[in-house]
């Protein structure tokens, strides 16, 4: 069926081969988004109010679902073709935000629309990836020459240098990540690659001495001594060590700890959900949530691997490197070893745009799977 | 796992399953690029879940722990401290909700990270509560070499002379090993403070900041223990701070802080003493029986007077409660299964005083308007450098039925409620002080003074007793006595009578009521081998040279052995009388073995000879003096001094009223009747001579026929600065001029005027040309009725000069207290004397007792102006 589907090069979803959608993929996926709906149940309180949070991102669930089985059926071609528009959307969106945009949590990084708070920073990471693929998979072997190299750095570091302003430190690095993950699959010289990681270092030197204010500073650093401001900075911090250590290897159940139940952990509905369900479900529980995330990154692998064409690897790899990157920074800062940079547990924390974000991203995915059927059988004739 | 997969690849029936792949799209180049990844995958989680790992099962038990910590903690609920009352059920001791403010060290915005944001909340609440400057000595801001001198300008200009600045010096060098900070002054003016920033430029180390400032500079920035800002924040206030939380982190209002006051005046500050912030031993040291601390930090516990004595009755029990807190540190419940550990609070027992609050106003204000009476009286007589002037005295007015203070004053007096809400080294300096009188000193119990002649009575009493002595038994006084010095008969040791003309032959009766010195002598001086005296020439002993008749004459008296055994085991001289306050002053009957230890000197007669009329070595305090009057007033029986009447077992609630008063309900335990504490026993009959005595000096007093060679100087005392020499009005307002002979209440008392070192320190010279004493305490003790006795009344005023003078009218006016208070006397009485209408009455009409004697007009002396017709004067 899927063959006879697949014999036009129509963009159309009815010419996609639904039979190599990964069901593996998505059902992983839900099960991440059914524990996230629990995890901001619990995080408000388990109430009245609490459930209506619970519902509210059920629809964002629901919305962002739809988007994805848009998104697979559309070609990535086709949006490959659209590359540049999307990519100075993605500027502008985030242009935007210095312009007319809402400060949360010290960072100017949100503009409401309607009922909802965007955050354009997350779909810039999706323009940009666009952007950066296409430039990429057009160049091919061409890419070993520096000065491809350097439209590709310039694509993903304006978008980054952007965010990094706003600040949000965390989005900045998932920027650079898409980078490093999109120049894996590239067809350069791995010299660059070293370079790439060398130059770190510089970055990081450079942002800390002529970017960051002393008080960025402190944020950071304060990850790793929280005792040093128990009760400033260092607050959460060490709240969400005792949480998670409070949780144990079965957890405290579905109403969580004594941290959470008493308002200490702070932001436990987002940025620190982790913490929160840590306190819920213990130990267990959470080698069960990273063998599931480590389940949907292998499928993530795969689509790499069963994609035609070097775009739909490049796509596939940055995808791939943001959420593998996100969901480590996140947990990692939770649990206390990585710096606290403010990036959400993809698919489980509260909010749409990251969600919505990942899940358009995981349309492109399937929309690579669909697509290399046909590509297989358009070579074999 | 990685390395199969890529193997795998290069299995020909893979690529062969998948279908041809072009040149261009290199699978094996993809494949080992996504090794990467999948290393980074089984890496990147085996780290997040080693680390987890740890988190939550091996740092599980550490993190429980925290987590309880953090959200649980053990609530205090306060104890209303019991209440306290005078005999007819007057507060005394109260209650007052208040509000407290407090900063958690801990919950301030950092001074690391949020310095300015800090400033400004503290800076906030010092201009809202108004706190003081203080001026402070940061010890690390000036270099080590510089200290003791910066130390010393500082001393300098802080006004410290001589030996003081080194002292100084010393002091701050002993507060450095302490304290981050300094505490100098602790409430600068705004004019001082001023005048200290100008030093401060000029010296380093030198600070004026606000006293907030310099608490939380010696307090850890981790504390999270409250630091007391203010106690007794006006409403006003502390609903503007609450209203501005969000907006002052780590200000916390306490609205159920219970503030001590104490109702009954400064005249009762001595005998309640006062509460303070608990110390750390406190906290520390005791522990109720569930295990928990007695006290928390921030309490307030006894720190003198009854409300120490009292302290285990009065504090009650301190409740607990596990209590969950959310982030913001609202309570938001009790611990579920805590119940066990939870205690309810209970308030303490309150306590009824043996104090009439009545009569011990009156007393007050007698004995602060004698003690100045006897200033300026002695002063218009002629100003001697080396007189020392009054400016202090006590009064214990007892029971001599049972031993129950009916009154207790110590002047000059402090104001206790002052010192419940912490109190400043200044003020607390300023207390204790000679310049200001010492008035935290509780002279009633502590000040221990030679008795003079009203030791006279207790001797006679106990030789009585021991039977040296009859009531018949007679004495001739010439004047005074000699006796040889040792090792050379041809010189004399001088024992002058106070009366140098002699009183002739003298009878017990006559004795005390004279007062005669040689009689006592003979009384006191035991039958010592070789010891004879001779008698004086009389007025020979007014001059230096002393003539001495020839007759060798023996002593037959008790000696120092039986004074000193009679007087502190019959009588309760020499020790403690147990009484519940602490503080009091042992006193002192010397002994032969006493003198030896303390001094390493044989005893001697001539010390004999002056012990017999209470001076020398012998002291006793006015709380001593009272205690022993009442075995003379009752006939011998001793009671221990005794001022809680009973405790009342009535919850109290928190805004200090009581729910029962002390005479409402069976949970009023009734006062335990008093067990004498010894019984003299007499010989029939014998004890009354002294008894008899005591009355006849009264009565001379009031008789003119029995006035003796004016010298008991009574009928001269009640008058302003004129003296009044008109019998009378001797007595007046006990027994006012005019009364019926058969509404007289007959008192017996003794006088003393008891030879006095000038106070330490001082300048004056404490003899004058002849040898004899320049200053005098004034003594008198006293019952009343005579026949009936319902009170004693002991009255010292210290360097008050004669006591016949301005003890004896002060005891008056105490006992007319009394007897208004019983309504023996009339409270509004008037008596008509030579055309004047004269006020007698003490108490005021409106039967509430006028608290404040500073503010409270002194006795009237009869003025001119005081009476109805000023027309004339009152010689």
């Amino acid at each position: 069926m899927a063959v006879a589907l697949g014999n036009r090069s129509s963009r159309s979803s009815s010419t996609s081969s639904w039979r190599d959608f990964d069901f593996y993929l998505i059902a992983t996926m839900l099960v991440l988004m059914a524990f996230g709906l629990v995890a901001i149940f619990s995080a408000y309180g388990l109430n009245t109010e609490a459930e209506g949070n619970a519902v509210q991102q059920g629809i964002f669930a629901v919305v962002g679902i739809v988007l994805m089985l848009v998104l697979a059926s559309v070609d990535y071609r086709f949006l490959a073709s659209l590359a540049i528009p999307f990519y100075v959307l993605g500027l502008a969106g985030l242009a935007t935000v210095h312009v007319i945009g809402e400060t949360i949590g010290g960072a100017q990084s949100w503009i409401q629309v309607g009922p909802v708070t965007v955050q354009p920073s997350e779909f810039a990471k999706m323009t940009t990836l666009i952007a950066l693929a296409t430039f990429v998979s057009s160049r091919g072997s061409a890419m070993r020459q520096p000065l491809n190299m350097v439209v590709a750095s310039l694509i993903v570091a304006l978008p980054a240098g952007m965010v990094l302003i706003e600040p949000d430190l965390g989005s900045a690095i998932i920027y650079m990540v898409m980078w490093f993950s999109v120049m894996v699959a590239a067809r350069t010289r791995p010299i660059y690659f070293i370079l790439g990681l060398l130059s770190l270092p510089a970055v990081v030197w450079f942002a800390w001495n002529y970017v960051m204010e002393p008080y960025q500073q402190s944020r950071l650093t304060i990850s790793f001594d929280p005792d040093r401001d128990p009760m400033g900075l260092g607050f959460n911090i060490i709240q969400a060590r005792i949480a998670i250590g409070d949780g144990g290897l079965w957890g405290r159940g579905l109403a969580g700890g004594t941290q959470s139940q008493y308002d200490l952990l702070s932001v436990r509905e987002s940025d620190f959900i982790f913490s929160h369900v840590s306190s819920m479900f213990g130990f267990v529980g959470m080698v069960a949530l990273m063998l599931s995330f480590i389940l949907l990154l292998w499928r993530v692998l795969r689509v790499v691997d069963l994609a035609r064409d070097q775009l739909g690897q490049c796509l596939a790899m940055g995808i791939f490197g943001m959420l593998f990157f996100q969901t480590f920074l996140n947990i990692g800062f939770n649990i206390g070893i990585m710096p606290v940079t403010g990036v959400t547990l993809p698919f489980i924390s509260e909010g749409s745009s990251s969600l919505w974000t990942y899940l358009i991203a995981i349309g492109i995915l399937q929309s690579i799977l669909m697509g290399h059927r046909k590509f297989a059988f358009q070579r074999g004739l | 796992m990685a390395r199969h997969k890529r193997m795998g690849f290069k299995q020909p029936g893979r690529t062969g399953r998948r279908g041809g792949v072009p040149e261009s799209f290199d699978r094996v180049f993809i494949s080992r690029r996504m090794l990467v990844a999948k290393t980074a995958i089984v890496g990147g989680f085996s780290a997040l879940a080693s680390r987890l790992g740890y988190m939550q099962i091996v740092a599980h038990e550490d993190a429980v722990e925290d987590a309880q910590g953090n959200t649980q903690y053990t609530k205090m609920l306060p104890a209303p401290r019991g209440l306290i009352y005078d005999r007819h059920g007057r507060l005394l001791a109260r209650n007052e909700i208040a509000f407290q403010v407090e900063v958690v060290p801990a919950e301030l915005p950092s001074l690391r990270t949020a310095p300015v944001e800090r400033r400004r909340v503290l800076d906030r609440l010092i201009a809202e509560l108004k706190l003081p400057d203080a001026l402070v000595i940061n010890p690390n801001d000036i270099p080590g070499e510089q200290k003791d001198e910066v130390y010393a300008s500082i001393a300098q200009a802080r006004g410290r002379e001589g030996e003081d600045i080194a002292a100084s010096v010393e002091a701050i060098r002993v507060a450095e090993e302490q304290n981050y900070l300094i505490l100098l002054e602790d409430e600068l003016s705004i004019d001082d403070a001023a005048k200290w920033r100008l030093k401060c430029r000029s010296t380093p180390g030198l600070r004026v900041m606000s006293l907030l400032d310099y608490q939380l500079g010696n307090t850890s920035s981790t504390s999270q223990n409250p630091v007391i800002v203010k106690t007794g924040v006006g409403r006003e206030t502390a609903m503007s701070i609450e209203a501005n939380k969000l907006h002052l982190p780590g200000v916390r209002i306490d609205g159920s802080v219970l503030v001590r006051r104490y109702p009954g005046g400064r005249s009762m500050s001595h005998i309640l003493g006062f509460v303070g912030p608990v110390s750390e031993a406190e906290v520390n040291d005791t522990v109720n029986q569930a295990g928990n601390p007695i006290y928390a930090n921030n309490d307030r516990s006894g720190k003198d007077g009854l409300e120490a004595a009292l302290e285990e009755t009065l504090r009650g029990q301190k409740g607990y409660q596990r209590t969950l807190r959310d982030a913001i540190g609202n309570d938001v419940g009790i611990v579920p299964g805590s119940e066990g550990f939870n205690q309810e609070a209970a308030s303490g027992d309150s306590v009824t005083l043996t104090i009439d609050l009545e009569l011990q106003t009156a007393a007050s204000r007698a004995l602060k308007s004698y003690i100045e009476h006897s200033t300026d009286d002695r002063k218009a007589k002629g100003n001697d450098k080396n007189k020392q002037w009054s400016n202090s005295g006590a009064v214990v007015a007892m029971d001599p039925r049972n031993g129950e203070v009916l009154a207790m004053v110590s002047y000059p007096q402090f104001d206790n409620e002052l010192l419940t809400e912490g109190i400043s080294e200044a003020l607390w300096n300023e207390l204790r002080d000679d310049k200001s009188g010492r008035p935290y000193f509780n002279r009633a119990i502590g000040s221990a003074q030679p008795p003079g002649s009203t030791f006279k009575s207790f001797l006679a009493a106990a030789a009585l007793v021991e039977g040296t002595l009859r009531p018949e038994s007679t004495f001739v006084c010439t004047g005074g006595l000699g006796i040889e010095l040792a090792g050379d008969a041809s010189r004399k040791n001088a024992h002058p009578c106070w009366n140098t003309a002699g009183h002739g032959a003298v009878d017990l009766d006559a004795a005390i009521k004279t007062s005669c010195d040689v009689y006592f002598y003979n009384v006191g001086t035991g039958t010592v081998e070789d010891l004879v005296y001779y008698d004086m020439e009389p007025e020979s002993g007014a001059t230096g040279n002393p003539i001495y008749g020839t007759e060798a004459k023996p002593f037959t008296g008790l000696g120092i052995d039986r004074i000193h055994r009679d007087m502190t085991q019959k009588f309760c001289f020499g020790s403690v009388t147990g009484f519940e306050l602490g503080g009091e002053a042992p006193g002192l009957i010397p002994s032969q073995d006493w003198l030896m230890e303390t001094y390493g000197q044989g005893w001697s007669a001539g010390q004999t000879i002056i012990a017999s009329i209470g001076q020398g070595y012998t002291q006793t305090t006015p709380l001593q003096m009272a205690t022993n009057t009442v075995a003379l007033a009752n006939g011998g029986t001793i009671y221990k001094p005794v001022v809680v009447r009973n405790t009342i077992k009535a919850p109290v609630v928190a805004d200090g009223t009581a729910v029962a008063g002390p005479d409402a309900g069976p949970e009023t335990i009734p006062a335990e009747p008093q067990e004498p504490l010894r019984r003299i026993e007499f010989n029939d009959g014998t004890l009354e001579a002294v008894r008899q005595g005591m009355a006849n000096v009264i009565d001379g007093f009031v008789a003119q026929s029995d006035k003796l060679n004016g010298s008991v100087s009574y009928a001269t005392l009640d008058v302003d600065g004129t003296q009044v020499q008109d019998p009378e009005w001797a007595w007046p307002r006990t027994n006012p001029p005019g009364i019926p002979e058969k509404d007289r209440i007959r008192i017996a008392g003794k006088t003393g005027t008891a030879e006095a070192e000038p106070t330490p320190g001082s300048n004056i010279e404490p003899l004058d040309e002849n040898g004899k004493y320049n200053n005098q305490h004034a003594w008198f003790t006293c019952w009343a009725p005579y026949e009936e006795p319902e009170i004693v009344v002991s009255v010292l005023l210290e360097y008050g000069g004669e006591g016949s003078a301005y003890a004896a009218p002060c005891a008056d006016a105490i006992l007319r207290a009394y007897f208004e208070t019983t309504g023996r006397r009339p409270r509004n009485q008037t008596v008509e004397f030579k055309g004047e209408q004269r006020t007698v009455s003490v108490l005021r009409e409106d039967r509430e007792p006028v608290l404040d004697i500073e503010t409270a007009e002194s006795l009237t002396f009869f003025k001119p102006s005081d009476t109805a017709d000023t027309s004339g004067t009152v010689d």
